[in-house]
């Protein structure tokens, strides 16, 4: 007999009046997991999660936690959910010990037990310092990891959260994702994270499900999703001065070349040649440039191109990046030239 | 000034395009001044009841009643005096108007006055029309107690004219019959008697007896002399005899014009003794009236102290709960606070205790300060009395608050919608126009307003020191609208849910 999956959303419809958000949607998630729920912004990835925490009740179907309806006994799910959404979800003008204690009561939690608890669970997300301190005077990261300590206030099984790292700088963004992975490793939790940033979900997730268009596309392992869904070979090349204009220009004129995009101080070319030929292509290509490559490496395709591989759609923002790039080269190559 | 014309460009936008505050911001004033003056465009008074008690109802008492009931003052007869001003307490009265039994303008009495001072912008506005009601009364009175006393005059006049002739004739004659009498006294100036007959018979005997005539000569002579006299006298009688005849005729008439005169003298002393009011005071102000106020005298900050109060309560009550509401929905742990196994009346009533409280320390401060100034005693029960009903009276405006706070996204518009709501519940009750200049068909709605019926259930307690028993009405409404806009606050909370979803 199948292991039932620890959460499993169940041919879910959500409206919001005649605008469908989200249509016949199925989903399992398994424990002691990190989850990752990618789509663009406004695919419905809140409302999943709204609909997961009982804010919102969907319009069809059911979901299942631990093969329990959640709105049957919604108070005694919501115990076993934590929950922290892209603002932090906490009283600014509370200090961070109140925050807890007062959430902390919220989910029934003794005061006295609360006492030994918060401690604790400053400790783990790093605010033992800043315990007496008010909550808008935290720093962001600070900030993010206060809402998370809310989010764990009530040793929850599941922890979620909407866009952990949106709005954070790179340093922040990284330190946040560590600290999810301690919890995930210290605690026995599962996490469910939505996000856009592609590379931060490839980067803590184990599984992640893709939301586009109402519905999930597909889900599961990320290794298998790139195996069952990637047609290129993923090449990344690091060059000294960064400059990737050259390149994209030469690149550009190949006919193997499907795609490139420059994702940090990187730039990723996708090529439908295989193997160590599709290395030795790109090499002399970018040799030709004359740019003085400090690393280059191949691989799967990452979990971006998947995503546009799956959604037919181009990642905007990254493609943006690339243009911003090349025109700036463009008007530094027409001054020189002047 | 380019960007400043920018810049009001892009405060009008905004503005318009959130619809909410616009139509708040825009509509709100227009609509409140609309209302107020549709319903107060008027100088009358509607349905005044004016309870009125004697043991004994008078003529004059009657017509006092008559002149005061019109289309604007409903006068009702009421069974005793403390029942009268028991009416006025519950409000089921404006004015009693006690009577002194078998009221007469001979009588001193005042018509006593009861009110109700506290209700300071009312009691003069129907003091002032009661006033003039009773002024005309009495100028009538007055008028006729002044046309009685003119006639009586005037009909002294007439026929003491009439009898001037008689009274100069009475003089005339009495003046003749004087010079008359002294003629006749004159005349009669002797002293002889006439009656000489026995004296002769008497000087005869002693003749005889002593048988000399000599020594009697003289006596003799004396008597013929005597006889001389009288026979003179006795023609000046008879001459005078027609004076004399004509002295008594005179006497005669004379007497019949006394008894004439005195007739008419006793008649005209009648008509003026049947002038009943012959007092000045009476005459110039046949009807005096007293005021008397249904509470102890206080000052008037004692008087609008259940206002004062009511009016703190309402804004407080209103702008608190309001901004609470507000602010916990555009704070960022409004959501989290949904998905912990917390019900949502939960919520519903801390935030609801929240404001209790603080309005609480707010009544307390205000009750310490005030009976501070006034130097009022006030006992304990009275005290709690007055307490729970603005509890229950905050609460209806706590809940009033918060269901504004729910229904309106941004802060700008709750405190609008609030101030808004605030200007038309006082704008609508007592305090600054009576609720009895409003026509009687909206006067029956505005009567249910919420600081209408605590303000009344307060003064009941604070200024006639009434118990709860008395304020029984008021406390069914205020728990009536306190269950009502519970549910309803519940039902918008759950909306702004989907709100904050969306």
């Amino acid at each position: 007999m199948a292991e039932q999956p620890f959460i499993q959303f169940d041919n879910i419809t959500k409206s919001y009046g005649k605008k469908v958000i989200l249509d016949n949607l199925s989903l399992n998630i398994s424990y002691k997991n990190i989850f990752g729920i990618i789509g663009r912004s406004g695919s419905g990835k809140t409302t999943l999660l709204s609909l997961l925490v009982g804010f919102l009740k969907p319009d069809r179907g059911q979901i299942l936690f631990q093969s329990r309806d959640i709105y049957r006994d919604l108070q005694s799910v919501q115990q076993q959910f934590g929950f922290a959404a892209q603002e932090g979800s906490f009283y600014t003008k509370l200090t961070v010990d109140e925050n807890l204690r007062y959430f902390g009561r919220m989910y029934n939690i003794n005061p006295k037990v609360l006492k030994e608890k918060i401690p604790e669970l400053l400790r783990l997300v790093e605010l033992e310092d800043a315990h007496d301190l008010i909550a808008w005077k935290l720093s962001a990261g600070m900030q993010k990891r206060l809402d998370i300590a809310c989010a764990l206030i009530h040793d929850p099984k599941v922890l979620i959260l909407d866009e952990p790292t949106e709005d954070l700088d790179p340093a922040l963004r990284n330190e946040i994702l560590d600290l999810l992975k301690k919890i995930n490793h210290e605690k026995d939790i599962t996490i469910i994270i939505t996000s856009h940033l592609l590379d931060e979900v490839e980067y803590i997730c184990k599984d992640v499900a893709i939301l586009d268009k109402k519905k999930i596309i597909d889900s599961g392992n990320i290794n298998d999703l790139k195996n069952k869904y990637s047609r290129y070979s993923e090449v990344s090349i690091e060059t000294e001065d960064r400059d990737y204009a050259h390149i994209i220009k030469i690149i550009k004129r190949k006919k193997d070349v499907k795609k490139y995009s420059i994702r940090g101080n990187s730039i990723y070319i996708y090529t439908t040649q295989k193997g160590e030929k599709a290395l030795r292509n790109i090499l002399s290509s970018v040799k030709k440039s004359k740019a003085k490559i400090v690393s280059i490496s191949m691989g799967k395709p990452s979990l971006t191109e998947l995503f546009e591989e799956l959604t037919k759609q181009e990642v905007k923002p990254e493609i943006k990046e690339v243009k911003k790039q090349e025109n700036v080269k463009a008007s530094r190559d027409n001054k020189e030239k002047s | 000034m380019s960007k400043l014309v920018e810049i009001i460009k892009k405060n009008l936008k905004l503005l318009i395009r959130s619809r909410t505050s616009a139509l708040i911001v825009l509509l709100g004033p227009l609509a409140l001044m609309l209302l107020i003056g549709l319903a107060f465009n008027t100088s009358s008074l509607f349905d005044i009841k004016v309870g009125t008690y004697s043991t004994s109802y008078s003529e004059l008492s009657d017509s006092v009643i008559t002149q005061l009931q019109d289309e604007q003052f409903k006068v009702i007869k009421v069974e005793s005096e403390d029942r009268c001003i028991e009416m006025i307490k519950s409000g089921n009265l404006h004015v009693c108007t006690i009577f002194p039994p078998d009221l007469s303008l001979k009588t001193s009495d005042k018509i006593v006055f009861h009110v109700d001072k506290s209700r300071i912008n009312f009691v003069y506005i129907i003091l002032d029309r009661i006033s003039n009601k009773i002024a005309t009364k009495s100028t009538e009175l007055s008028t006729a107690l002044t046309g009685r006393l003119l006639t009586s005059l005037n009909n002294a006049n007439t026929k003491l004219g009439e009898k001037t002739g008689t009274i100069a004739t009475i003089s005339s004659d009495l003046s003749s019959s004087k010079n008359t009498l002294n003629d006749v006294i004159k005349a009669f100036n002797f002293s002889s008697t006439g009656n000489f007959t026995e004296i002769e018979d008497e000087i005869d005997d002693l003749k005889q007896k002593d048988n000399s005539s000599s020594k009697y000569s003289d006596l003799e002579d004396l008597v013929e002399s005597a006889k001389s006299d009288y026979a003179t006298l006795l023609g000046l009688v008879n001459s005078n005899k027609g004076s004399l005849g004509e002295i008594k005729d005179k006497l005669n008439t004379n007497i019949q014009n006394a008894r004439d005169l005195e007739r008419t003298i006793k008649d005209i002393n009648n008509d003026i003794n049947s002038i009943e009011i012959r007092d000045v005071a009476r005459i110039v102000s046949p009807i005096t009236t007293e005021i008397k106020p249904i509470a102890a005298e206080a000052t008037n900050l004692n008087y609008t102290f259940p206002t004062l109060v009511v009016l703190v309560l309402l804004f407080a009550g209103l702008l608190l709960a309001s901004t609470t509401i507000v602010q916990e929905k555009e704070s960022k742990a409004y959501f989290r606070n949904f998905i912990t196994p917390t019900p949502d009346i939960v919520f519903i009533l801390g935030n609801y205790v929240s404001s209790v409280l603080i309005v609480l320390f707010q009544l307390i401060v205000i009750f310490i300060v005030m009976f501070g100034i006034s130097n009022t005693i006030v006992s304990d029960t009275t005290l709690l009395n007055a307490f729970i009903i603005l509890m229950l009276l905050g609460s209806v405006f706590i809940l009033l608050g918060m269901l504004i706070g729910y229904m309106f996204r941004s802060g700008e518009t709750a405190n609008i919608a609030s101030v808004s709501l605030g200007a038309l519940l006082l704008f609508f009750s007592n305090t600054i126009l009576p609720i009895e200049t409003l026509p009687i068909s909206l006067r029956n709605i505005v009567q249910f307003n919420p600081y209408i019926v605590g303000e009344t259930a307060l003064r009941k307690i604070l200024l006639f020191n009434q118990d709860l028993n008395a304020v029984l009405p008021q406390i069914y409404i205020l728990v009536g609208y306190m269950t009502l806009l519970l549910i309803i606050v519940y039902l918008f909370q759950e909306l702004s849910k989907k709100w904050f979803t969306r």
